[in-house]
């Protein structure tokens, strides 16, 4: 579209310039200077949309300009100056791109320095000018051009003309997009004969609205690269992390399990994972990364990574989460760590061990319309620190199939917001799972999800949001009393 | 955007612990300013620092980092960061982390003083 727009402004400022150029040569009579001038015309907009195609640097185009305008102005100097907005501070001018020996408006002194023409340009590429000041300034606080056709009946212009560097006349043209000022022109010394006069300001107007629109666009086309970049980025850090998860849920003759994952619009960092040991034991890992993006994402695979080589090695879940922290605590990035609960499930006797760092308590409801007990052992979140601190971390146990339902998550369920900026919150959470107690796992996971939907009313969802239950399905044995449960004691790591 | 407030008392000597109050929400947004001035602080030298969390209203897990951050600079020179009277919430959030463990979380001022001098 920018193409299209480019080539319309184009094909208007064509028109303009070369009028305005012939205008001005009426005088000579050599057709050859007329087409000298007519194939420079058209090579200065050529590369100005050159050097918006490639990517647009707007230094890159701002050279352009000020060369074309140089010349074509026939001032023996020019300066481009932009206008920025710094925070917290007035708007102000900055020289950036300086042709010919351009008088510097403040800071000339010495007059041997001022002899050497390096000396001067850098001078005047540190002239900053506050919006209002000097002819540059009111130019660009007005939006409109000013011809200065003596600089030294000037009094704002008097530091300069006193500089040693010759200053005959000025044009002063403001670059103007949308209605906003971008930066200003400035053109001195005419070399032709005589002052600038109103038909060279013309064409310098010509010339500064062309360039103010081509940076305007190229302005436009850096935001919208940027924030390209950015959506790509997320959406490889959202595929990469769904590659990731698990795809089908297992099932036993006394196990079934339901679960389900929803990446936040923001990439969180959630994780889950289904890691069969041997035939009848199965691992079980809830877990959440706390950086987000791209760093998130590749820490959570590389927890992963490790945790899953572990987990087939090891029948203590505490030894393996010991193992994943001392890599996760080497590895990642200061201030990134990762809560997970791992545990071991027996689908045959229904025996869960498990070890909690740092994360959300494990939830258990016998049977509909009991109270959910919490399970809250002992645990550091993985990843801060390494070696032996990590052992106040606890193993526990839970009988599944006394307890009948085990729920882990994450908590993007409990912080889930709504439009008043209140969260879904635990007592709801409960409640749910209360209600569902005892029916498969699938129908309380699709009731937790319709009932935090409700509360959200679809509003964006800020973090990852995972829900795994695993339910007891072999019938309740009438002899077992409710097992309390049995806290190992902490080994040493 | 919820509000944010960092209040940072004037230190009676370098060596001294520098007292500052955290107000409102640590989160993702307001992390990124808190982690400038707090390092700021740590630039010129202060080696003691208490964070009063009375007024701190929520923690994510950005400020949680952020905190984990200062303590482990603190404590590579020999500092140490103290944290004061987290509401119940924060407290919460900390526990659950396990962060009673690696963070000194105390009570009431004195406990402070008494845990930074050494």
């Amino acid at each position: 579209m920018a193409t299209a727009i480019l080539t319309l402004l184009l094909l208007v400022a064509i028109g303009a310039i070369a009028a305005l150029r012939r205008k001005i040569l009426s005088l000579e009579s050599s057709l050859e200077a007329r087409e000298k001038e007519r194939r420079a015309t058209y090579d200065f907009l050529d590369r100005l949309g050159t050097s918006l195609t490639g990517g647009g640097e707007a230094t890159a185009t701002m050279e352009i300009v000020v060369e074309f305008a140089q010349e074509a102005a026939h001032a023996d100097a020019a300066c481009l100056f932009v206008l920025g907005h710094e925070p917290n501070a007035a708007p102000i001018l900055r020289a950036r791109v300086v042709r010919g020996l351009f008088p510097p408006l403040h800071g000339a002194g010495n007059a041997k320095l001022m002899a050497r023409r390096k000396f001067v340009e850098e001078l005047v590429l540190k002239t900053a000018i506050p919006v209002g000041e000097g002819p540059i300034g009111i130019v660009a606080r007005r939006g409109q051009p000013m011809l200065i056709p003596n600089a030294r009946a000037e009094e704002s212009l008097r530091e300069a003309v006193e500089s040693g560097i010759e200053f005959r006349d000025l044009m002063v043209v403001p670059l103007v997009a949308r209605g906003e000022v971008l930066g200003v022109l400035a053109l001195a010394n005419k070399t032709t004969g005589g002052a600038f006069n109103e038909e060279d300001m013309q064409l310098s107007v010509a010339i500064a609205d062309q360039a103010a629109v081509t940076l305007d666009l190229v302005r436009l086309y850096r935001m919208m690269a940027e924030r390209q970049r950015l959506e790509q980025e997320l959406e490889l850090a959202r595929t990469f992390q769904a590659l990731l998860l698990p795809r089908t849920t297992p099932s036993y003759p006394n196990v079934e399990f339901a679960s389900f994952y929803r990446p936040a619009l923001e990439v969180g960092g959630d994780y889950f994972d289904f890691i069969p040991i041997d035939d009848h034991r199965i691992g079980i890992v809830v877990g959440d990364v706390s950086g987000k993006g791209i760093p998130g994402a590749l820490v959570m695979a590389s927890v992963r990574a490790c945790l899953r080589a572990e987990a087939r090695i090891s029948d203590s879940p505490k030894r393996v989460l010991q193992r994943v922290n001392d890599e996760a605590a080497r590895d990642t990035k200061e201030g990134v760590f990762i809560t997970m609960t791992y545990g071991i499930l027996n689908v045959e006797t229904g025996r869960f061990r498990f070890c909690r760092a740092g994360h959300e308590p494990i939830l258990c409801c016998q049977m509909m319309g009991e109270a959910v007990v919490q399970y809250l052992p002992e645990g550091i979140a993985l990843g801060l620190i390494e070696g032996e601190h990590f052992g106040i971390t606890a193993e526990q146990e839970i009988d599944l199939s006394a307890e009948r339902n085990i729920v882990l998550y994450t908590d993007g369920v409990v912080e889930a917001m709504n439009g008043g900026r209140e969260e879904y919150g635990e007592a709801r959470f409960h409640q749910v799972i209360r209600d569902q107690a005892g029916n498969p796992p699938a129908r309380m996971v699709e009731s937790v999800m319709a009932n935090i939907e409700d509360f959200t009313r679809g509003l964006p969802q800020h973090d990852d949001i995972t829900l795994v239950v695993i339910g007891w399905k072999a019938p309740r044995d009438p002899g077992a009393s409710r097992v309390a449960a049995v806290a190992a004691p902490a080994a040493t790591a | 955007m919820k509000n944010y407030d960092l209040v940072i008392h004037p230190g009676d000597a370098p060596s001294q612990p520098r007292r500052v109050e955290l107000i409102g929400c640590l989160d993702s947004h307001t992390v990124v300013g808190f982690e400038k001035s707090l390092h700021a602080l740590l630039d010129e030298g202060v080696r003691g620092l208490v964070i009063d969390l009375q007024q701190l209203t929520y923690i994510s897990s950005a400020g949680i980092s952020a905190l984990m951050g200062l303590t482990h600079r603190l404590r590579q020179n020999d500092g140490e960061l103290i944290l004061l009277k987290p509401t119940e919430k924060v407290n919460r959030v900390f526990r659950t982390l396990g962060f009673t463990n690696i963070f000194k979380i105390v009570e009431n001022e004195s406990e402070a003083d008494s845990s930074i001098t050494r």
